[in-house]
């Protein structure tokens, strides 16, 4: 129990009252919201925001940032659908050229933070609009469907009575929390998020270290869009467009110092259920679209200004002392 | 005679405008502690970086063991066993103190030693610490620990990496007499195991009692190399000023007169119930231990951090001083600790940061007349003898005593009459301390009130009028001029009445 809590200490608490805290709120305002099948309904929902959102810590540890993943998953989406509808390609063809696409774009990102030397947040606003314009040039602004039978079983079918995407994104979990607590790159990432200066007088190769951590957050990204596809079984320009703002909030909810160097998986994971929780909440209750935007700023101001109130509160406890 | 484990060989650094290093030769021996000093812009970090390899020199080679360092990466000098220990910490402060220790260089294991092998590093920690003599949690944050402590690990860091020559820049600035002691242990230590020590440092007193060898540079030239135990303080400031310098403080001839300031029972930002008053024409000392919260104290006479309880009063008028802001209305300026981060804007000139808090007074409507902010910026640089080519020099390319003259022309410029100094000769050498001690008696005679902050005990003594010592966030006594010694701030400072 102590490590446990030990494990806490050191980061934001308040993502983990939120998600009570809305969970709380909708049990009590909707009778079907806390019932197996609704809570199976949310977390398949969340699955391909929150596998990205695992891709995405890895460029936030280091300070870094990726606004192109939403564009990306478009493209990747529009791709396959190309390959799979005007090519007649089958699907193991089609998604080993997805990954080949994707990691390719993974590249391009960590080259143009890395050695173009160019502010992430700008480098990948930059190809997230090259993405864009590609997938819109490809299929013509025309959703493109008719995909080979089978496809739809990645995102759509189940093992027993779990679906597959929420499979998936609990092997990505695993996979991340293993990578960067247990593993010699994870707390090389850790510490060059931490002080890159300090790392690269130890010898470490910071570059490579960048530019594998948006290969990595391509690698999410491509598992991501192959759920996303299969599951609406038709590729559309626009699927993506947004989720990098969904990603980022989720996870900054989560703890995530924007700055780098701090930060856990379970701490990304409540800020991906939050968002699920409360779109799904809201829908139940009725609210539209544009009540769910409102609703889901306000709880990341709220939750974010929770940590300032308790490091004032901090501040008034060390003097009493 | 001993081998010459390292040699500078004839090394010529030049910046625009700047010869940093001019053919300066020096040799460095096995298992000695070499000091390294001279004034600020002397060039003693230009070669602290130089062997580092973190700067390239123009001509010249840097040899160890007849290998030129010059020649190679970073990381292959890293390799031959020469680790700097900077002013500047280079720690991850996120992370745990063992995962620092091994930073770049994680144990591994399993296959391929991919998995991070965490009870190694941390067992290897423990052992590496108490072979030094710290006493730190491994498992602990760095962000949690002092400064004194990051400082530890940044040696025990150097050391776990088979160090053969330890460069340390300015180690004890912020250390306290306890932790002073402790670090000189683990230094012997590590030179009776034959490691070469380069120790740069301001305080002579440190000079004496630690190193073997002293080299002094001047001006980017190197000037002389003494055995420490065959040379006297002065011998060592002659040749490190060029000049004659008394290293007494300057006596002044200011009237003390009605109270400008008084806090009372004031309590807030970790310190509780500091009472006192400060005269006009009076300079009022701060001493204790680093840590005791006397910038603490300041912050909030500067309304830097909130007030809880308590009252200050100006003039004999209770205020409110809610922010900086407000305190710069009232005529209290804040010479910060740290000049480069609270004090300076690096990147601007030394006029746009000479008149950055009274901008308005510069303006004719909202628009800035740059001729008055020129000339009242000259005004300042000549009468404070801020030596510079011109008052759009950029800060960052000034000396740190400089610096710290600019810090205070912003003040003057904005006529502030309360000024607080929080450490105003830290990283300053011999001759431009004396510089700002003067000064500090110029301001004073000419009516200011001045509050220092110092952990220079001969500092404390010798300008202030009065002393507040506080210890452990709280107020542990105050001494008049009379009664002032060394042994009764001391005792107040670690608490012993």
């Amino acid at each position: 129990m102590k490590r446990i809590l030990k494990q806490f200490r050191g980061q934001t608490i308040s993502i983990y009252i939120a998600l009570i805290a809305v969970v709380i709120l909708f049990s009590a305002l909707s009778p079907t919201f806390f019932t197996a099948s609704n809570i199976i309904i949310v977390l398949r929902q969340v699955s391909s925001l929150g596998i990205m959102a695992l891709g995405m810590m890895y460029v936030m540890l280091l300070g870094n940032v990726d606004l192109s993943v939403g564009c990306e998953v478009s493209l990747l989406g529009i791709v396959m659908s190309y390959c799979m509808v005007e090519w007649g390609l089958n699907i193991p063809a089609t998604i080993f050229i997805c990954i080949a696409l994707g990691l390719v774009l993974g590249l391009l990102n960590g080259f143009v933070v890395t050695y173009c030397k160019i502010p992430s947040i700008i480098a990948t606003l930059g190809t997230s609009w090259i993405f864009q314009g590609i997938s819109y040039t490809i299929c013509n602004a025309q959703p493109i469907y008719g995909f080979p039978e089978g496809f739809s079983v990645l995102g759509q079918g189940s093992v027993g009575p779990i679906p597959i995407p929420i499979i998936l994104f609990a092997f990505c979990a695993l996979f991340t929390s293993f990578v960067l607590n247990k593993t010699v790159y994870g707390r090389t990432l850790y510490a060059v998020g931490s002080n890159e200066e300090s790392a690269r007088l130890s010898g470490v190769n910071t570059k490579f270290i960048q530019i594998t951590s948006y290969v990595i957050c391509s690698c999410f990204t491509i598992l991501a869009s192959v759920i996303l596809l299969s599951r609406v079984n038709s590729g559309q320009p626009s699927t993506g467009i947004g989720q990098e703002m969904n990603v980022l909030t989720s996870i900054v909810l989560g703890g995530i110092c924007f700055t780098g160097g701090d930060g856990q998986v379970s701490g990304s994971i409540a800020g991906v259920l939050v968002i699920g929780v409360l779109q799904n909440g809201l829908v139940m209750l009725g609210a539209g679209e544009y009540v769910q935007l409102m609703v889901k700023g306000l709880i990341l101001l709220f939750a974010l200004s929770i940590d300032s109130v308790k490091q004032f509160i901090k501040s008034r406890q060390r003097t009493a002392v | 005679m001993a081998e010459r484990i390292l040699v500078v060989d004839n090394v010529t650094k030049t910046y625009p405008g700047v010869k940093a290093l001019d053919q300066v030769s020096l040799a460095f021996e096995k298992g000695e502690i070499h000091a390294l000093v001279g004034e600020n812009g002397a060039g003693k970090s230009t070669i602290i970086k130089t062997i580092a390899g973190a700067i390239k020199p123009d001509s010249g080679a840097v040899l160890f063991e007849r290998k030129d360092l010059t020649k190679m990466k970073t990381s292959e000098i890293r390799g031959c066993g020469i680790e700097v220990v900077y002013q500047e910490f280079n720690l991850a402060l996120q992370l745990p103190v063992y995962e620092n220790i091994f930073i770049g260089n994680l144990a591994g294991k399993g296959p391929g030693n991919r998995l991070a092998d965490k009870k190694y590093m941390i067992e290897t920690t423990k052992k590496l610490f108490e072979k030094l003599g710290i006493r730190i949690d491994p498992e602990s944050r760095v962000d949690s620990l002092s400064v004194a402590y990051m400082q530890f690990v940044e040696i025990a860091k150097a050391v776990s990496r088979n160090v053969r020559i330890l460069i340390m820049d300015e180690p004890t600035a912020t250390l306290t007499n306890a932790e002073v002691e402790i670090l000189f242990k683990t230094i012997r230590k590590l030179k009776e195991e034959g490691v070469t020590i380069l120790y740069v440092s301001h305080r002579m007193e440190e000079i004496f009692e630690l190193t073997d060898r002293c080299s002094v540079l001047r001006d980017g030239r190197y000037i002389a190399t003494v055995h420490t135990k065959d040379t006297t303080r002065k011998e060592l400031i002659r040749y490190m000023v060029g000049r004659e310098v008394s290293e007494t403080f300057p006596t002044r001839k200011s009237r003390i007169g009605e109270e400008v300031l008084r806090a009372e029972h004031l309590t807030g930002n970790t310190v509780s119930d500091i009472s006192f008053t400060l005269h006009k024409g009076e300079i009022l000392g701060f001493g204790g231990l680093v840590g005791a919260g006397r910038t603490e104290t300041v912050e909030m006479l500067f309304g830097a951090a909130r007030v809880e309880s308590g009252s200050i009063w100006l003039h004999g008028e209770p205020v409110k001083i809610p922010n900086p802001r407000a305190a710069v209305q009232k005529g209290i300026a804040l010479i910060p600790e740290d000049r480069k981060r609270h004090g300076l804007i690096l990147d601007k000139s030394i006029m746009e940061n000479a008149t950055l808090p009274m901008l308005k007074r510069f303006a004719r409507g909202s628009v800035l007349n740059r001729k008055l902010q020129e000339k009242a910026t000259r005004e300042q640089t000549e009468a404070l003898g801020i030596k510079t080519p011109g008052v759009d020099q950029l800060a960052k390319n000034l000396s740190g005593g400089n610096q710290q003259k600019v810090v205070l022309a912003k003040w003057l410029i904005s006529s502030s009459d309360i000024l607080i100094f929080d450490e105003p000769t830290r990283g300053v050498d011999v001759g431009a301390k004396q510089e700002i001690y003067q000064i500090m008696n110029r301001l004073v005679e000419s009516g200011k009130s001045i509050i220092m902050i110092s952990s220079e005990m001969p500092e404390l003594l010798g300008m202030a009028d009065r002393l507040i010592v506080m210890c452990e966030h709280k107020m542990s006594g105050e001494l008049s001029k009379e009664n002032m010694d060394q042994i009764q701030v001391l005792e107040l400072a670690s608490g012993k009445k």
